[in-house]
C-alpha cells in the first residue's frame, strides 16, 4: 500500500517538476508595445513588432551591453545585445501568439532585428513573416502579446494600437482587448489580444 | 466572523500563487515552448496589479532623473511612498514566497511577534540580497549583471529549496510523531503545544529571502546609471519594507484564521489534537512537496 503511494507520488512528482519551470513569477520587466501590419499585393505579409521596455530594464542591459558606455548603441553592441538578449525569445514564441481562423500560426523565424533608445528607453523592432492572403469572406486573425513565464509584462501602447500599411485594397477592422479565451500563470492572468478581421475591398 | 476569518485562511492557504523568481526570458532558455493552461480562476486582480506597478516604476525613474537633473532631494520623500507602495502590490503579485510562509506559520504556532519578525525578514532579506547582489557584481566583481543575476538566482534557489524542503520534511516527522505519541489526557492541548520547542524562523526567512529580487536589482542599476547609488538603496530597502509590510499582513491573517480555528474547537478532545497535528503534518507535506518541485525545477536550468 505504502509502496504503491510512493511510486504514484514520484509519478506525479516527476511531471510537476517541468510545470514549475514554467510557473514562477511576477512582472519584473514591462514592455510597451506598438503592432504595424504589413499589407502585400495578396494579402498581409506580416507584422511589425515595436517593443519599448521601462527604463530600469533598459538600465541592466545598458549597462551591460554599451561597453564604451557612450549612450550609443553600435552594430557590435546590437549583435550581442541580439545573440544574448533577444534570441533566446524564439522559444517563447517572441511572446507573439498568432491564430488564424481559430489555427495556430508557428512562428519559424523573424527578421530585421534592431535595438536602439528613444528618450533613455530601450526599443527592440522586429518583423514576423506571416503570409495570409485574402479572400472575399472576412478572415480572424488574433495576435496575442505576452510572456508565458510571466517575468515580462505587455501593454498595448495607447496612442497607438496597431497601425496599417498598404492595406488601401483591404477592408482591415481591429479591436485590442483581454483575450479571455487565453489563460497563463496558471489560469490567474488573460492576456491582451489583437483582434482583426480582414477581406478584398468589395 | 470567526467562520469568516477561517474561510479567509483556508482560502489563502489553498490559493497562495506560485512563488518564487523566475529566471529571465531574454536569458533562460526552455525545452519545449510553453503553451497556455486553461483557465482555472477568472481575475483581473493580477492584470490590474501589474499596470500599478508599471505607472509606479515610470513614476519612480522620472522622480529619480528629477532628482538627478535638479540636484535636490525635494522629490525624495514622494520617491520614497513611491517605492513603498510599489514594494507593497509588487509582494501581492505572484511569488515572494506567500505559499511558503503560509504553510509555515500554519504549521507551527508562532505568537505575534514572531510572526511579524518572520515576515519582515523575509520581505527585507530579499529586498537587501537585491542590493548587495548588486553592489558585489558590479563593484567587486565588475561584470555582467543579466547573466550573473540568472546564475545567483538560480544558485541561492537551489539552496533555499533544499533548506525548505529540510524543514517540511522536519515539520512532517515532527507531526506524525506527535500523532503517534499518547498524550496525558488530562493536559491542556496549549499547554502541551506551549511546551515545545520553538525553533526560530530566521532560517527559513533567510533561506527565501536569499534570492535577489529582480524587481530592487533594477531599481538599483538604474540608480546607478545616473550616479546615485544612495538613493538606489534607499529606494531599495523602502521597497522592502513594502514587501515585507505586504507579507506581514498574511503572515498574521494566517496566525488569526489558525487561532479562531483552534479556539472554536474543544480544546482537550483528542479530535482538537487530531487537527492541530494533522493541519501540522499537512502543512510539512506541502512544504516539502513545493520544496521538491521547485528545487528540481531549479536543478534542470542549473544543469541543462
Amino acid at each position: 500500500m505504502t509502496k504503491k503511494i510512493i511510486i504514484r507520488l514520484t509519478i506525479l512528482l516527476t511531471f510537476l517538476v517541468p510545470l514549475c519551470e514554467h510557473a514562477l513569477a511576477h512582472p519584473h520587466v514591462f514592455i510597451e508595445q506598438k503592432i504595424e501590419i504589413i499589407f502585400g499585393k495578396q494579402g498581409i505579409e506580416g507584422f511589425n513588432i515595436n517593443w519599448q521596455f521601462d527604463e530600469m530594464f533598459t538600465s541592466m542591459i545598458i549597462g551591460d551591453y554599451d561597453k564604451n558606455s557612450n549612450g550609443i548603441l553600435e552594430e557590435n553592441e546590437v549583435i550581442q545585445i541580439e545573440k544574448e538578449a533577444f534570441s533566446n525569445l524564439s522559444d517563447f514564441s517572441y511572446f507573439t501568439f498568432i491564430k488564424i481562423d481559430g489555427k495556430v500560426f508557428k512562428i519559424k523565424s523573424i527578421k530585421n532585428f534592431s535595438v536602439s533608445l528613444n528618450n533613455n528607453k530601450l526599443v527592440y523592432n522586429f518583423f514576423i513573416p506571416c503570409s495570409v492572403t485574402a479572400t472575399n469572406d472576412f478572415q480572424h486573425i488574433i495576435i496575442d502579446s505576452y510572456d508565458p513565464s510571466y517575468y515580462s509584462t505587455i501593454i498595448f501602447d495607447n496612442n497607438r494600437l496597431a497601425s496599417l500599411n498598404n492595406s488601401k485594397a483591404f477592408e482591415v477592422k481591429i479591436n485590442v482587448k483581454e483575450d479571455k479565451s487565453t489563460s497563463i500563470y496558471y489560469g490567474q492572468v488573460n492576456p491582451w489580444g489583437m483582434f482583426m478581421v480582414f477581406r478584398i475591398k468589395q | 466572523m470567526k467562520k469568516t476569518i477561517i474561510l479567509f485562511t483556508l482560502l489563502l492557504f489553498f490559493s497562495a500563487a506560485p512563488f518564487a523568481c523566475r529566471a529571465n526570458p531574454f536569458k533562460a532558455r526552455i525545452e519545449k515552448e510553453p503553451s497556455p493552461v486553461t483557465k482555472i480562476i477568472g481575475s483581473n486582480f493580477f492584470p490590474k496589479i501589474a499596470v500599478w506597478q508599471y505607472k509606479l516604476k515610470t513614476k519612480m525613474s522620472s522622480l529619480m532623473l528629477e532628482a538627478k537633473s535638479s540636484g535636490n532631494i525635494k522629490p525624495l520623500l514622494l520617491l520614497i511612498m513611491i517605492a513603498f507602495t510599489y514594494g507593497v502590490l509588487h509582494a501581492a503579485g505572484p511569488g515572494h514566497g506567500k505559499a511558503i510562509a503560509i504553510s509555515y506559520t500554519l504549521s507551527k504556532h508562532p505568537s505575534w511577534l514572531q510572526g511579524m519578525v518572520f515576515s519582515t525578514c523575509m520581505g527585507m532579506f530579499h529586498g537587501i540580497s537585491g542590493i548587495l547582489f548588486v553592489l558585489i557584481i558590479r563593484f567587486v566583481l565588475k561584470t555582467s549583471i543579466s547573466q550573473n543575476l540568472k546564475t545567483v538566482t538560480n544558485i541561492t534557489q537551489v539552496s533555499c529549496y533544499t533548506i525548505i524542503t529540510l524543514i517540511g520534511i522536519a515539520i512532517f516527522i515532527h507531526a506524525i510523531y506527535k500523532l503517534k505519541k499518547k498524550r496525558n489526557p488530562e493536559k491542556d492541548l496549549y499547554e502541551t503545544i506551549k511546551s515545545e520547542k520553538h525553533h526560530s524562523p530566521i532560517l527559513l526567512a533567510l533561506a527565501i529571502g536569499s534570492i535577489p529580487c529582480p524587481a530592487v536589482v533594477m531599481v538599483m542599476l538604474f540608480a546607478l546609471s545616473i550616479d546615485l547609488i544612495a538613493l538606489g538603496i534607499v529606494l531599495g530597502i523602502t521597497i522592502s519594507i513594502g514587501m515585507a509590510f505586504t507579507l506581514s499582513i498574511i503572515v498574521a491573517l494566517t496566525i488569526a484564521g489558525k487561532k479562531t480555528s483552534l479556539t472554536a474547537i474543544s480544546k482537550r478532545s483528542k479530535e482538537s489534537m487530531l487537527i492541530e497535528y494533522g493541519i501540522e503534518a499537512f502543512s510539512g507535506l506541502f512544504l516539502t512537496i513545493l520544496g521538491i518541485l521547485f528545487l528540481g525545477a531549479n536543478l534542470q536550468i542549473l544543469f541543462s
